[in-house]
């Protein structure tokens, strides 16, 4: 990975988490190309901006966060994808990685922690 | 040398030694015995053929003895049968002797295989040339021949022509053989000397083979000396790790076991599981049913998913820590006494590989109980220090009156609910009434105490709320109902005993307020402004439904002070609702086409009558006709024929009747049912009235106008 920076998209329905991820320094060397507030949203900007990387929230409306990880895993194989959910949620996180889900990161973070998670989930591939 | 190479198999290096060995072993013995007995088979055969020559070398010089001594014997006209019968064996003798060296050259089956090859084929001829001369000599002899005596009695005995014969026959033979009988007898000696030399051959062959035999011997041996001392190290070392294994399995206080692919535990495990897990079958169990009659449903499904996860090999170790759900884990045991024993445990999963593949999962379970239970010591006391913080934060930070006037009013409240608690009640629907009076004061504690920012009340109230809603639920409510509701009251009071215990010693001396007097009385002059408690409320109800909201106030300063508690109490709730059920999201908000940040608006006006208005305001979505119907019907307010008959007018009273919600999930800002009955309250005790007007996606206000006069009402009521 030399010249263009990696591509996320950052899907989450609350505009709070989002404008998080994005401006977190954590994200400094991604390009973010978009940010969607539920699952089809998603669905339609990795079309459309076809990202290397995506974090995940679990519960949104419209389509949920593990229908539509299983759905960009089978669009694009080789996407990232980190999940990003609240503690309780860790069945339906265990339930998002066993449908193709790449890492895990616990809400509330730390932009040390999320650029941990991300750092880990680029280096595994 | 690597300590286990492969995944639990015996080191594969060694395991054909045994059969090399072997293989050597019998080469070896093939390679010597085969050869050496042939060797001593054919020594044996030279011997033979040695001892048989030896035998015949004396032959010629036997026979010159057995042809003079029948010379002798027939001057003297004595027997000559006997050495006659001599002479022909020895002539038979020599003739198969010679007749076998000049057929083929060989003498017995030695000569057979090696021919004799240092006897010279003219020598040879030479020798049997002799001998047919001299046997020529010999032949008269051995035909069968007549008495040679003729006994007379004038002559005596004399030679008879036969005799004569027979004398002449022998002088002729002994003559040929004293020339022939040297050179025979040497051929002979020369042929066993042939065959003795071949013997030596023989036997210092074999010498050499047997001397190369031991040699090989030696080699082997030592060979299979060091084989064994290899075998006997590794199993040493075997023994050694098998010793080591079980001294750690023994000790270690974890729980250590593997998961086989199956899904089953192994065979080896530490015996700490057994005290763990209070069972001793764990080897060959199933994790799930190891699993099962400790934890949740929900845990192990979950775990179950996870430990699916595991066997992938793509997740990788960080990943598998953070999602693990058996984390810290509570699990419960059947004490033996009908009873269960909680204890948490801690399962740690590794992943064991063979190449790539996951082969097994190493599990170490630790009782984590006692750090759990002081993480919860800790909690409960941070929370206490922050509560101790957070009161004096407020007492410096807020209007120490606010304070004084929210302590007051809560001590109110709490004695209220102690006689409501009282009262007796003989039936469920009583006991209802009871139940339904108290979470309505609760509730509005709750609201204040939100307001001032007060966490550590809030959080207590609320789950003295949950509590009550707990009740509640039931279809049939009974005095002991009520013990569980006596203990969060309790609770709640010292806490508010505490927090005023604190602001006597902190806010008193500063005002000069007279000290001892523990919850002072309630004066209406003493009551915080109400734009500054609605907008604290505002602030923290937003901050928590992750919304931006501004409030706007007008008129408040005027409201008069009997009304100043009722107009508060409504508007604390009427300002929330606005917050959590009318404004949107920011981005929904946007989305819409309106400004990310709602609006509410609070604005209270007072006529030359003395009637009184106020109206609470936000742009939020408006109030859904379809949604406040279904979330009535479904918390059984109405039927649903019921609520289908209603119109838009009868659908917004269902919003005051105690109970409703259209929130799935309580929280500390609504979901509990109880703010709009507090508001319908507060209105039916001044005799006003409540209207309430809505517009899809654009606004939603409530009017409350209140008649002249009934404020002495409600200060009589208070």
């Amino acid at each position: 990975m030399a010249a263009a920076p990696l591509k996320l998209l950052i899907v989450d329905d609350s505009n709070i988490i989002r404008r998080r991820i994005a401006r977190s320094p954590a994200v400094d060397r991604l390009a973010v190309v978009g940010a969607a507030a539920n699952g089809v949203e998603a669905i339609e900007l990795c079309r459309a901006t076809n990202p290397d990387l995506v974090t995940m929230d679990l519960t949104m409306p419209e389509m949920d966060g593990v229908a539509c990880v299983e759905k960009l895993v089978a669009m694009k194989p080789d996407i990232l994808i980190l999940v990003v959910s609240a503690l309780s949620d860790k069945a339906t996180a265990v339930e998002a990685i066993r449908r193709g889900a790449n890492g895990f990161l616990c809400k509330p973070f730390t932009d040390r922690q999320l650029d941990e998670a991300l750092a880990e989930l680029l280096a595994g591939h | 040398m690597k300590p286990v190479p492969r995944w639990l198999s015996l080191p594969g290096r060694g395991r054909a030694a045994p059969w090399l060995a072997g293989g050597l072993l019998a080469a070896f013995a093939l390679g010597v015995l085969a050869p050496g007995l042939r060797l001593a088979d054919a020594l044996d055969d030279a011997n033979a053929a040695e001892r048989a020559l030896a035998d015949r070398a004396r032959e010629p010089a036997a026979l010159q003895a057995s042809l003079v001594l029948a010379r002798d014997r027939l001057d003297t006209f004595a027997y000559v049968d006997g050495p006659l019968g001599d002479v022909r064996r020895s002539v038979a003798s020599l003739d198969a002797l010679l007749g076998q060296l000049k057929d083929d050259g060989a003498v017995s089956g030695v000569l057979a295989s090696h021919p004799a090859r240092a006897i010279d084929p003219p020598a040879l001829a030479e020798l049997g040339a002799a001998w047919q001369r001299y046997r020529k000599t010999l032949a008269p002899l051995l035909a069968a021949h007549p008495l040679p005596y003729t006994e007379s009695e004038t002559r005596g005995s004399e030679l008879n022509d036969a005799g004569r014969a027979l004398h002449e026959a022998l002088s002729v033979a002994a003559g040929a053989g004293r020339s022939q009988n040297e050179a025979l007898g040497r051929a002979i000696t020369h042929l066993a000397a042939d065959v003795d030399r071949h013997s030596a051959r023989l036997s210092r062959t074999l010498r050499y083979l047997m001397l190369g035999a031991l040699a090989g011997a030696i080699l082997l041996a030592a060979g299979l000396g060091l084989l064994i001392a290899a075998r006997l190290r590794q199993a040493r070392r075997l023994a050694d790790v098998e010793r080591q294994t079980a001294a750690i399995l023994r000790t270690v206080r974890e729980g250590l076991f593997l998961v086989e692919p199956s899904g089953r535990i192994g065979a080896v495990h530490s015996e700490s599981m057994t005290k763990l897990f209070q069972r001793g079958d764990i080897a060959g169990l199933m994790l799930t049913d190891l699993l099962r009659p400790i934890v949740s449903a929900d845990t192990l499904g979950t775990a179950e998913k996870f430990v699916e996860v595991l066997w992938t090999e793509r997740t990788r170790e960080n990943l598998v820590r953070s999602i693990n759900p058996l984390q810290e884990v509570e699990v419960s045991f059947d004490n033996g006494t009908g009873g269960r024993e909680t204890r948490h445990l801690d399962f740690d999963f590794h992943r064991v590989r063979d190449g790539e593949q996951v082969a097994a999962l190493l599990v170490s379970v630790t009782d984590v109980s006692q750090r759990v239970a002081l993480a919860r010591e800790i909690a409960t006391l941070r929370e206490q220090s922050q509560a101790q913080a957070e009161t004096l934060f407020g007492v410096v930070h807020l209007d120490p009156a606010q304070m004084r006037s929210f302590l007051g009013e809560s001590a109110v409240t709490l004695k209220m609910i102690n006689a409501i608690l009282r009262e007796p009640a003989r039936d469920s629907a009583a006991f209802r009434r009871k139940v339904e009076n108290i979470l309505r004061q609760v509730h509005t504690l709750k609201g204040e105490a939100a307001a001032l920012g007060l966490g550590t009340v809030e959080s207590r109230a609320h789950a003295f709320e949950a509590e009550l809603k707990d009740v509640e639920s039931r279809r049939e409510i009974g005095g002991s109902d009520f013990l569980p509701l006596v203990v969060r009251l309790d609770e709640l009071l010292g806490h508010l005993n505490s927090l005023d215990g604190l602001v006597g010693r902190v806010a008193e001396p500063a005002h000069g307020d007279a000290p001892g007097e523990t919850i002072p009385s309630v004066e209406p002059a003493s009551l915080p402004p109400l734009p500054l408690l609605l907008g604290n409320l505002s602030d923290t109800v937003a901050r928590r439904q992750h919304k931006d909201v501004h409030l706007a106030t007008t008129g408040l300063e005027t409201v008069p002070p009997e009304l100043i508690q009722p107009v508060k109490n409504i508007s604390v709730q009427l300002v929330r609702n606005a917050i959590v059920h009318g404004i949107e999201a920011p981005e929904a908000r946007l989305a819409c086409g309106k400004a990310a940040t709602g609006q509410v608006h609070v604005e209270f006006q007072r006529d030359a009558g003395g009637n009184c208005r106020l109206q609470i305001t936000d742009d939020g979505a408006g109030l859904s006709v379809v949604a406040i119907r279904a979330a009535a019907v479904s918390r059984g307010l109405v039927s649903e024929d019921e609520a289908a008959a209603l119109e838009p007018r009868g659908i917004y009273g269902l919003l005051f009747r105690p109970g409703f919600s259209t929130l799935a999930e309580a929280d500390e800002d609504g979901g509990r049912g109880v703010g709009m009955s507090v508001v319908a309250e507060q209105v039916r005790t001044l005799r006003g009235r409540v209207a309430v007007a809505s517009s899809d996606g654009q606004y939603t206000r409530f009017t409350i106008t209140l008649p002249a006069g009934q404020s002495g009402r409600q200060a009589n009521a208070a």
